[in-house]
């Protein structure tokens, strides 16, 4: 954020020379150990959830597997095969744990692949705006504006209201929701830079506009929008889980952690809480390390910001 | 008035804590300061005189700190005070002076809110009084309409005046010591010349101490008793300002006279080589050494105070192993 | 002044008219508006003459005029399940939407500013690392499942604090409020501290962030110079600079807080207007989804206008011209 009037730098302070080079990011980022914890945390259960069918103890969505006597057994218990339910099972006898993981792989999917949707198309957008300016632009930034002014939640749901439920109504609705933050951060990164002397030197080659856009400009805008592409990722993963809770996301037999949750409610009266607590304890990790390492990330790439 | 100095600073030292350890903002900076006399200490940017000012005033901010040495203000040691007593000597009895005018009043209050305030943070008297108390205070430095003024937010006056205000401010309590920061570099020539005058005339009639910040030389020649030539967080040479001008005795100060625009028309301009070390890469000994003319072996270690005794002028001291050498040669 | 609250009631406006364009185009691409406006049980005679009344033979531009004349009026057609128009019944609700949004946000005001103040003034001290730790959590934390744990805390295990409904309620000019009677307060106070929660993170690293870059300005160590009491440095000088951007901030956020009131609304049985509209989607009552749109819409651009204005009221460097006509204009913003 930025108030009315800059920091004049503290008297004394070495200034940071100006931008840094991928080594010396990983190097800034990686000294940080929190920063490295939680991109740990996240690639574990990024593997996970990525090799759940391989490595879960069962196919929570084969009912061939699953056994209704097993049903809401405490974490822990002993299946009727004799294996062990280490975070319990619901009302129909599935194993918590392998639910849970591949709940994650249908969150990564959705978090990731609306963030490279919704990237990309918001990006061209924001860079087709500052290259043409004018009417054009304005037009465009207005129309992001005014989206932007809306709650997530609520162009989800309009969307989902409007089309029904179903993954890909929801991703539908995550690029809706998400593609105006990239094209603000990619047109104002692209103003700065096609100010810049080395655009004019481009310029003056006669290099096609579209090179100069994609092969000059577009890379020095990279950093800000891989910081907003990960607040997004976990942004994404949130409302889909929350849709999913409210019986407007995904179908339900699709291994949502919203869905897992709601289910769980109907027990969390009686007691029964770990139906619903493990899926979001799954689901505050896997946000947390994304938000944990966007952070650290945003304060690597701009090395002059204070921490 | 006793015979201790107004104001007595010696071997001051001020770190900056980084990552790589401590780095050294000010090395032992020692001067005194008497009632009704104005003190200019001269350098460039970097030379630690903000850091100097703001260690006077309790005002070094973390990651910074005053790390050693003695301030002495009207007979009390200031370096460890609390923070509760000194902040009833500040704006008070030791009254500042920022350098950027555009900078220094809260954009988003009233002149007169932050006038009235300052009035009663030290003066037990009603709303009425105090606003009264600002009225005359902006007529004193010169303020136009002082009563509407008082109304005015910062960005509806001119640079000039805003440094008229904040030079108000810093007189409400007629304090015994003012530190100003450069107040005059950010203004244009004819302003800066108006404002060094009225200044000059106020410290005279009030008998205030003043302790002038500038890199400019030919401001503290209009305005200082003494000169105080700071470089790479030290004192480098001090003397009574008319003395110290006309006849250099440390490199440095040679320097900076020479790279001054004066004089005869069309005379060169001899511009010191090299820049001012950073703060991290200062040298050792001399810190000087690497941009000095006359530079020997000699200089790589810690160079002794000296008394200036240069054509027969005696007054103040100088710290360099060869002092007068750069001038003669 | 004028000229510029009438030139931004313009805008608004025209935000409002965009917003029944895509409403109405939605309603389009959903399928035949005759569904929406007849009961699923009419017959074919009656689909026709709806569709007569409603003008849908006509072509799409004056249909949309149609929709436009008849929002105007207020009606927006009548709710299938609960049969009645659709308009009243969001109104209806509106006010415990209000109440728990408004609490939420004056909770996540409260504890966001003072924390985000403490965290910002001593950065380096171990409560405010954990304060920082624990706004990332807390913008991690899923809110529906968070109101989901609130419940099992302190009304399944603890049993201090009810976990449905509105309780007690109390009735001033005609509108029933929960926050008036103790019982209703006791009712309030989960659903709003769970929607509380997210804001809290949000402006509590917003005013820290606002503090870190404030307090090396000038101006503050100006009026530490001046021998300031810290209450005054910090309750006014630093506060009145860092509360523009808040306050704006929080402006954004109430209407953020009544759609993901929603949420809040459903997992606590909350009668407000936010659990009405899930309700409508779960079954496809879409007059009240398009009511409920339409009013959400109305009360959004007003609150915009609303913390635009007060943006203006809080800087006087954007504010009303109230300069003297002989001051000087400074170079300054």
């Amino acid at each position: 954020m930025s108030l009315a009037a800059e920091a004049p730098p503290q008297q004394g302070e070495p200034q940071d020379g100006p931008r840094s080079s991928l080594a010396t990011v990983w190097r800034d980022f990686a000294a940080s150990g929190v920063a490295l914890g939680s991109l740990a945390v996240f690639l574990l259960l990024a593997g996970a959830a990525l090799l759940a069918p391989w490595i879960a103890p069962q196919n929570p969505f084969d009912l061939t597997q699953l056994d209704l006597l097993d049903g809401r057994l405490a974490p822990g218990s002993r299946s009727g095969a004799g294996g062990i339910y280490w975070l319990g099972t619901d009302d129909q006898g599935r194993d918590m744990l392998s639910a849970i993981l591949h709940g994650l792989r249908l969150s990564l999917l959705v978090g990731i692949g609306s963030a490279l949707v919704a990237g990309s198309a918001g990006t061209l957008v924001g860079l087709a705006a500052a290259r043409a300016g004018g009417r054009a632009d304005s037009a465009l930034m207005r129309l992001a504006d005014l989206q932007l002014a809306f709650p997530s939640i609520l162009i989800a749901l309009m969307v989902i209201a409007f089309l029904g439920r179903g993954i890909g109504n929801v991703l539908l609705a995550l690029i809706l929701v998400e593609w105006a933050y990239y094209a603000r951060a990619a047109r104002s990164a692209a103003l700065v830079e096609l100010k810049s002397e080395y655009v004019e030197a481009a310029r003056c080659l006669v290099l096609p506009e579209t090179r100069i856009l994609l092969r000059h400009v577009l890379p020095n805008c990279l950093p800000s929008l891989v910081v907003i592409a990960t607040t997004q990722v976990a942004r994404a993963i949130a409302l889909e889980a929350t849709l999913s809770f409210l019986g407007l996301g995904v179908s339900v037999t699709e291994p949502s952690l919203g869905l897992l949750i709601a289910n769980g409610r109907n027990y969390v009266l009686s007691g029964e809480t770990w139906i619903s607590l493990y899926p979001g304890v799954a689901l505050l990790a896997v946000m947390a390390a994304i938000n944990l390492a966007g952070d650290h990330l945003r304060d690597s790439l701009n090395p002059r910001l204070e921490r | 008035m006793s015979d201790s100095p107004l104001l007595e600073v010696q071997s001051l030292r001020a770190e900056l804590a980084t990552r790589n350890g401590p780095l050294n903002m000010l090395d032992g900076v020692s001067f005194s300061l008497n009632h009704g006399r104005v003190l200019a200490l001269v350098g460039e940017s970097g030379s630690g005189k903000s850091a100097t000012a703001f260690s006077l005033m309790g005002l070094l901010d973390p990651p910074a700190r005053v790390a050693g040495g003695s301030v002495r203000f009207a007979g009390r040691e200031l370096v460890g005070l609390a923070e509760a007593e000194m902040r009833r000597l500040r704006g008070n009895r030791i009254a500042m002076i920022f350098q950027d005018p555009m900078m220094t009043l809260n954009p988003v209050l009233t002149i007169g809110a932050q006038i009235v305030e300052t009035v009663l943070a030290h003066a037990p008297v009603g709303r009425a009084e105090a606003r009264r108390r600002a009225r005359d205070v902006l007529g004193r430095v010169g303020v136009p309409g002082p009563e509407e003024r008082l109304a005015c937010h910062p960005h509806q006056l001119s640079g000039g005046l805003r440094q008229r205000v904040a030079i108000a401010i810093a007189l409400l309590h007629q304090p015994d010591l003012i530190v100003a920061d450069e107040p005059t570099t950010a203004l244009d020539a004819t302003i800066q010349a108006q404002i060094l005058r009225e200044v000059r005339a106020l410290v005279t009639e009030q008998g205030t101490a003043l302790l002038w910040i500038t890199h400019d030389l030919s401001v503290a020649e209009q305005l200082a008793d003494d000169i105080a030539v700071m470089y790479a967080g030290r004192i480098v040479e001090r003397g009574p300002a008319a003395s110290l001008l006309r006849q250099p005795t440390h490199p440095y100060t040679a320097g900076l006279i020479a790279s001054l625009p004066r004089g005869r028309r069309g005379s060169r301009l001899t511009p010191i080589p090299g820049l001012p070390p950073t703060l991290a890469g200062r040298p050792s000994g001399c810190a000087f050494r690497p941009r000095c003319g006359v530079a020997g072996p000699a200089c790589a270690a810690d160079p002794p105070w000296r008394d200036r005794l240069s054509g027969g002028v005696s007054g103040g001291a100088v710290r360099c192993v060869t002092p007068g050498r750069a001038v003669a040669a | 002044m004028l000229p510029w609250v009438l030139r931004r009631s313009f805008q608004a406006g025209l935000v409002v008219l965009a917003m029944t364009l895509l409403v109405f185009a939605g309603l389009h691409v959903a399928g035949n508006p005759v569904d929406i406006l007849v009961p699923p049980d009419a017959d074919a005679a009656e689909r026709a003459r709806i569709a007569a009344v409603f003008g849908l033979d006509r072509p799409l531009w004056r249909q949309y005029l149609l929709f436009l004349e008849r929002a105007v009026q207020g009606d927006l057609g009548r709710s299938f399940i609960h049969n009645r128009p659709a308009l009243s019944l969001v109104f209806e609700r509106l006010p415990a939407t209000l109440e728990l949004s408004v609490l939420a946000l004056l909770l996540a005001a409260g504890f966001g500013i003072s924390l985000g103040l403490f965290a910002g003034l001593r950065p380096q001290t171990l409560p405010s690392r954990l304060i920082m730790a624990g706004s990332v959590v807390g913008l991690s934390l899923p809110t529906f499942w968070v109101g989901l744990m609130l419940v099992v805390a302190f009304s399944v295990r603890l049993g201090w604090l009810p976990s449905s409904g509105r309780g007690d309620t109390q009735a001033v000019l005609g509108v029933e409020w929960s926050f008036l009677t103790l019982d209703g307060l006791r009712h309030l106070a989960l659903p709003a501290a769970n929607l509380a929660l997210f804001k809290v993170a949000l402006i509590l690293r917003l005013t820290r962030a606002g503090v870190r870059e404030v307090v090396h300005l000038d101006y503050v160590r100006f009026a530490r110079a001046r021998g300031l009491a810290p209450s005054r440095v910090v309750g006014v000088h630093i506060l009145r600079a860092i509360m523009i951007p808040i306050v704006t901030v929080i402006g954004l956020e109430f209407c953020s807080t009544i759609a993901f009131s929603m949420v809040t609304e459903s997992i606590f049985a909350w009668p407000g207007m936010g659990r009405l509209m899930i309700e409508s989607i779960q079954v496809l009552d879409r007059p009240v989804i398009v009511a409920y749109l339409v009013a959400v819409v109305l009360l959004f651009v007003a609150v915009n206008l609303l913390a635009d204005l007060l943006y203006r009221l809080l800087d006087p460097r954007v504010g009303p011209a109230d300069a003297p006509a002989n001051a000087t204009a400074g170079g300054a913003r």
